[in-house]
């Protein structure tokens, strides 16, 4: 049924030869009316039926002195019928010259007002389409040219206005996201600070109180004390290293390098083990990004896949340049994940993982983002799971040599 | 309304186009043969229009409608584009449909000449013969002048019609001119 519809386009071809045809139909109108209103003026008949007439009443008896009357009135009507004969055929001539005159105007004109309408709505159209096309690749920043002129500029202006809109939402979102993270960023250091601090603070009393006692017998008791504390000290070392890198990221180091032989090297090694299905577009560009970052990336998202589907899932990796974007997609066919638990996969210290950082997704978010790109996760429980990378080929050297 | 608005806007494309697609083969007529005479003390002009009938024009000439073809003669000092002197007169044609004769009549000689037939119509309709242009009283000593003729056929109207006929598209809407070599009043002296 919705073939049968035609296209925009097509319509505006079919407005066009309608209006032709109306246009000659006018024209041949015209024509034929003109020469109609002249046929009833002249009334040819009625004029040889008026010289038959006067022939036959006056020629056997004429008077002297009502000859030349006679004579004139005859000229006249013949005058009169000879004039019929030279307008019908300058009539003839006008039609010829004049219906072709009028169509090639028309058909200019009409031409005319249909490319102007064309640009004045599909161009807008086409913009509009493109920014839509941006929207989606997370460039809430693009806005279409408005135009006065044009019908449906009224769409256009609420576009913009709309995606306007949603940058100011967008911006409010994450800072209230920032704020909410650095909230949870603080319960959970607390939380994971005073775990060690409990048994440190359980080990000195215990010293305390041995020593009180029986400060002679206090050397078990202080080794076994000394060794846990040390023991709490170097976890909480680790907790501060791992923040530590989490919050500082290496200064990048970009270069120019393949792409498709970066994740080939990724899916080499888990091959053994899992299936992995490489599917890199023969014609990329050369990628100008910082090489160990990139691979840190694709690591861990592929560690996740290989950990969420388990031996026998399947993984796929896309890699494609649609101008001006690169995108990867790593796609596997796991247990997918619960539209709550996705809310909150890129925030830092939130992981599903019994033995999780929750560190892994937000530093690769971080990179991808200090190359200027987005990564988006498309997920569905019982469906698998999806994250997509997408970095503008244009604005990855300013991005990494500025980041 | 719409058959108004139709009317207007067809019209008037028409009369544009007119301008660059006339209707009418026109020719594009010209003057021959200008001898000029002085004789005591004036001087006559006498040449005609030629290339310039055409079978439509001829039909024209033939539907008993008086048609006039206007002259101007105008005498112009050396390098001067106003004139000293202007004349102008002009030959009416009509043919008499049940006489089968043409009928002209030419104003400069205030005289009517009858013709049989159309042949004769083109060779007399257009020639000017022996006009009087100027005499020498009317020019300045030691001043040089030349003459310019031009001819234009006047508008008809048609029974019916609500629009004249400009016989000029016969011509291409081209008026035929010709200017003559320059004289001075030396050449009053033969």
């Amino acid at each position: 049924m919705k073939k049968l519809i035609p296209s925009f386009r097509l319509q505006l071809v079919l407005v066009f030869f309608v209006l032709l045809l109306i246009s000659v139909l006018f024209t041949r109108s015209y024509f034929l009316q003109s020469f109609r209103k002249y046929l009833e003026q002249i009334r040819v008949e009625t004029m040889s039926d008026r010289l038959n007439q006067i022939y036959s009443d006056y020629s056997a008896e004429i008077p002297e002195e009502e000859r030349e009357v006679f004579k004139t009135d005859v000229e006249t009507v013949l005058v009169d019928l000879k004039q019929v004969g030279i307008v019908t055929d300058f009539y003839r001539r006008q039609i010829i010259t004049y219906s072709v005159f009028v169509f090639i105007f028309i058909s200019i004109s009409v031409l005319i007002i249909f490319l102007i309408s064309l640009n004045l709505i599909t161009r807008p159209l086409q913009r509009l389409q493109e920014a839509t096309r941006e929207l989606s690749r997370g460039n809430v920043q693009f806005q279409v040219r408005e135009s006065r002129f044009s019908p449906i500029n009224d769409l256009v202006v609420s576009f913009n206005r709309m995606v306007r809109e949603l940058e100011q939402n967008r911006r409010w979102a994450i800072e209230t996201e920032k704020k909410l993270i650095w909230r949870e960023i603080a319960r959970v250091m607390a939380h994971e600070i005073k775990n060690p601090l409990t048994p440190i603070k359980l080990s000195v009393e215990r010293l305390e109180y041995k020593y009180r006692q029986n400060p002679a017998d206090i050397g078990q008791t202080l080794e076994d004390s000394v060794a846990i504390v040390k023991e709490e000290i170097d976890n909480l070392q680790g907790l501060v290293e791992r923040f530590r890198d989490f919050a500082m990221m290496p200064e990048a180091k970009p270069e120019m390098y393949r792409l498709d032989e970066q994740l080939r090297e990724i899916a080499n090694l888990y091959n053994k083990e899992y299936r992995i299905t490489l599917c890199a577009d023969g014609e990329l560009p050369q990628f100008f990004g910082d090489k160990m970052q990139m691979k840190q990336v694709f690591l861990n998202l592929a560690q996740n896949a290989v950990q969420a589907m388990g031996p026998d899932g399947e993984l796929r990796i896309d890699a494609a340049f649609r101008h001006p974007y690169f995108e990867m997609r790593f796609r596997d066919n796991g247990p997918g994940i619960a539209p709550e638990t996705r809310e909150k996969i890129f925030e830092p210290y939130f992981t599903t993982k019994r033995k999780g950082t929750g560190l892994g997704l937000p530093v690769v978010k971080r990179i991808i983002e200090n190359h200027g790109g987005t990564i988006r996760l498309d997920s569905q429980p019982g469906a698998g799971s999806a994250f997509v990378i997408t970095i503008p080929y244009a604005n990855l050297h300013s991005t990494v040599t500025e980041g | 309304m719409l058959e108004h608005f139709v009317e207007n806007l067809v019209s008037t494309i028409v009369a544009v186009g007119s301008l660059f697609f006339p209707f009418i083969q026109g020719v594009e007529p010209a003057f021959s043969d200008v001898r000029i005479e002085v004789s005591s003390g004036k001087m006559y002009l006498s040449t005609q229009v030629i290339h310039c009938y055409t079978e439509e024009l001829d039909k024209v000439l033939t539907s008993g409608q008086e048609i006039r073809l206007n002259f101007r003669v105008e005498v112009f000092p050396e390098k001067s584009s106003k004139a000293v002197l202007r004349k102008t007169f002009y030959h009416n044609v009509k043919h008499n449909l049940l006489d089968t004769n043409f009928d002209v009549f030419f104003s400069e000689e205030d005289v009517h000449r009858q013709f049989n037939d159309i042949e004769n119509v083109h060779a007399g309709f257009t020639n000017v013969n022996r006009v009087l242009i100027v005499e020498a009283d009317n020019l300045l000593p030691g001043k040089r002048y030349f003459i310019r003729i031009s001819a234009e056929l006047d508008d008809i109207t048609f029974l019916g019609t609500r629009d004249d006929l400009d016989l000029m598209l016969f011509w291409n809407n081209t008026e035929p001119t010709i200017r003559t070599e320059l004289f001075d009043l030396s050449r009053f002296a033969y």
